[in-house]
């Protein structure tokens, strides 16, 4: 597969991904381009390993991270101002996905990554693994205490704003 | 419903929008090669000694400074793209737009900013051409588009508020809107050339050309770089007399429908150009694209398995499943398992994707396929690629 192909083909699905693990559409795009842009020169090599897209998901996840640590550095991205949300089967309703996403956002990165990654991208605990660069047991420590923590601020009724903004604030 | 089930509904809604492939390729193109001549140059300059390059960079105190290493490179302003003869534009005939993939009704023959890459595209409705250009460091990304009906466009975001003004463009009505973001103005003029059609031009600073080196681009201040007089200049530029042709540096075999039609080229060093582009000649439900591109350097991005030009009916590359980007970047059906097989021209590699049990379908294709004009000139290709 060229790297004009591996763009076309699976270029839509990182950036879905990436939308997740940042908060801001027009990041997500560039986090993305960058991403691809540094594969671009040692495409050969990438494309000879095992599995090139888990090792570009991988690259995807990790400069996440670190543009993350830079970018708090340098200013604060109001979530909720945007990213539009479309309307989804569930039964929250839209403040309430709104509070959830809140909740999302707020979690340190790689447990966030790992909930992505599962509950998203449907990745099994040794694929997760691989793309964070940990164990498999590892991964289940994140998957559990995230959903730990998002369920932890939830009251019976919901996901109430207050809740979720509290938990913001702490990042 | 689970908590486990909420949140995979929850993501599911925030990401599955629809992502523009070829805008994300062409960006990654450009980026990626400014970042190979950036490496290439810097092991140059190394070898020539660093003291020099030290000295240099002092030169410039505070902001981005102009990499010695990486020049600007493109055309001074919009490159030459082929009219079709005999095809009248759409001031003429507002209704044919959106009508024949191998035509844009509208032509832009000149830009604000020097260019580094032309990206055009014509599918049902919509035709457009997009063009990114440079301004000292800044990566500047222009869009002309023409489509059917009078509904906003994509270049909006919704949770961002518009600011909007009356403004003219080659003499008639228009909107020009604005959205402030923390690094820059996004600003768009929209206007109606005729009844049901809808014209509109976009000019945002949207990046810078040098990033660091580990490869993550912040968030550049932008705001200065594009200012409104841009915009307007540009808009009153697009012809809408004219016609461009959603061309390719060759020749399908007559006989296949024509559903939509994209091509690029692009400038990734002193006169080496690059050229991109698909041709769609199937639904959505059965695809079947041709792809050219500029021969791919082996040394840097060998695809590991090239089929035998000669053996089109032999082993497909390896065969990715979905989402498969349509030219306008929409996913074909999840469940069409796709195949592929490729061919060498003189400067050109073409690939043909098809879905797996249309291989001999695909093959035929391939084979009939003749190079047409020089490939690195768009002005000498074929008006019209089909037959």
């Amino acid at each position: 597969m060229t790297f004009e192909e591996y763009v076309l083909t699976r270029g839509p699905a990182l950036v879905r991904l990436a939308r997740l693990l940042v908060d801001d559409e027009h990041r997500a795009e560039d986090l993305v381009q960058d991403v691809l842009a540094k594969a671009y020169p040692r495409w050969s090599r990438i494309v000879g390993a095992d599995d090139p897209d888990r090792y570009v998901r991988r690259m995807l996840v990790n400069a996440r991270n670190s543009w993350w640590r830079r970018a708090v550095r340098r200013h604060e991205v109001p979530v909720a101002a945007v990213v539009p949300e479309p309307a989804a089967e569930s039964g929250l309703d839209g403040a309430d996905r709104q509070a959830l996403w809140h909740l999302v956002a707020a979690l340190p990165p790689r447990q966030r990554a790992a909930l992505v990654l599962r509950y998203y991208e449907d990745l099994d605990d040794p694929a997760i693994a691989e793309i964070l660069g940990c164990s498999a047991v590892t991964v289940r420590t994140h998957v559990m205490r995230g959903i730990a923590a998002l369920r932890a601020n939830l009251p019976a009724a919901g996901f109430p704003l207050t809740s979720a903004n509290q938990t913001r604030s702490r990042r | 419903m689970t908590i486990e089930n909420e949140l995979t509904a929850l993501l599911s809604a925030r990401a599955d929008r629809p992502v523009d492939a070829d805008a994300l390729l062409a960006a990654t193109l450009a980026a990626g090669r400014a970042r190979t001549r950036r490496r290439h140059g810097a092991y140059a300059l190394s070898s020539a000694g660093v003291a020099g390059v030290v000295a240099a960079t002092l030169v410039f105190n505070g902001g981005p400074a102009p990499l010695a290493d990486n020049p600007p490179v493109g055309w001074d302003t919009m490159p030459a793209l082929p009219a079709v003869a005999g095809a009248d534009g759409a001031a003429a005939r507002p209704d044919l737009v959106g009508t024949d993939p191998t035509v844009l009704r509208f032509g832009v023959p000149w830009t604000p900013f020097p260019v580094q890459s032309v990206i055009w595209s014509a599918e049902a409705d919509v035709e457009r051409i997009s063009i990114q250009m440079s301004s000292g460091n800044s990566q500047i990304s222009g869009n002309v588009e023409l489509r059917r009906g009078e509904g906003d466009s994509g270049l909006g975001n919704a949770d961002v508020p518009d600011r909007t003004s009356s403004v003219t463009v080659d003499g008639q009505p228009a909107v020009l809107t604005e959205e402030r973001f923390d690094w820059g103005p996004n600003r768009w003029v929209t206007w109606h050339p005729a009844p049901g059609l809808t014209a509109e031009v976009g000019l945002v600073a949207s990046g810078l050309l040098t990033v660091g080196e580990e490869g993550v681009t912040a968030p550049p201040e932008l705001s200065s770089v594009v200012d409104v007089a841009d915009l307007m200049a540009f808009a009153d530029a697009v012809r809408l007399d004219t016609t461009t042709a959603c061309t390719a540096p060759l020749r399908i075999p007559e006989g296949e429908p024509l559903r939509g039609c994209s091509g690029s080229v692009d400038m990734t060093g002193p006169n080496q150009r690059h050229r991109y582009g698909i041709l769609r000649i199937a639904t959505e439900t059965r695809p079947l694209t041709v792809e050219y591109t500029s021969p791919i350097p082996e040394a840097t991005m060998s695809p590991p398995h090239t089929p035998d030009p000669s053996d089109f009916s032999g082993t497909p590359d390896a065969a990715p499943t979905s989402p498969f980007a349509t030219p306008t970047g929409g996913p074909v059906r999840s469940d069409v398992k796709l195949a592929s097989i490729a061919r060498t021209l003189p400067g050109l590699r073409v690939s043909i994707n098809y879905a797996v049990g249309d291989a001999a379908e695909a093959s035929a294709v391939l084979t009939a396929i003749t190079p047409a004009g020089d490939p690195d000139d768009p002005a000498t290709w074929p008006p019209r690629p089909v037959g």
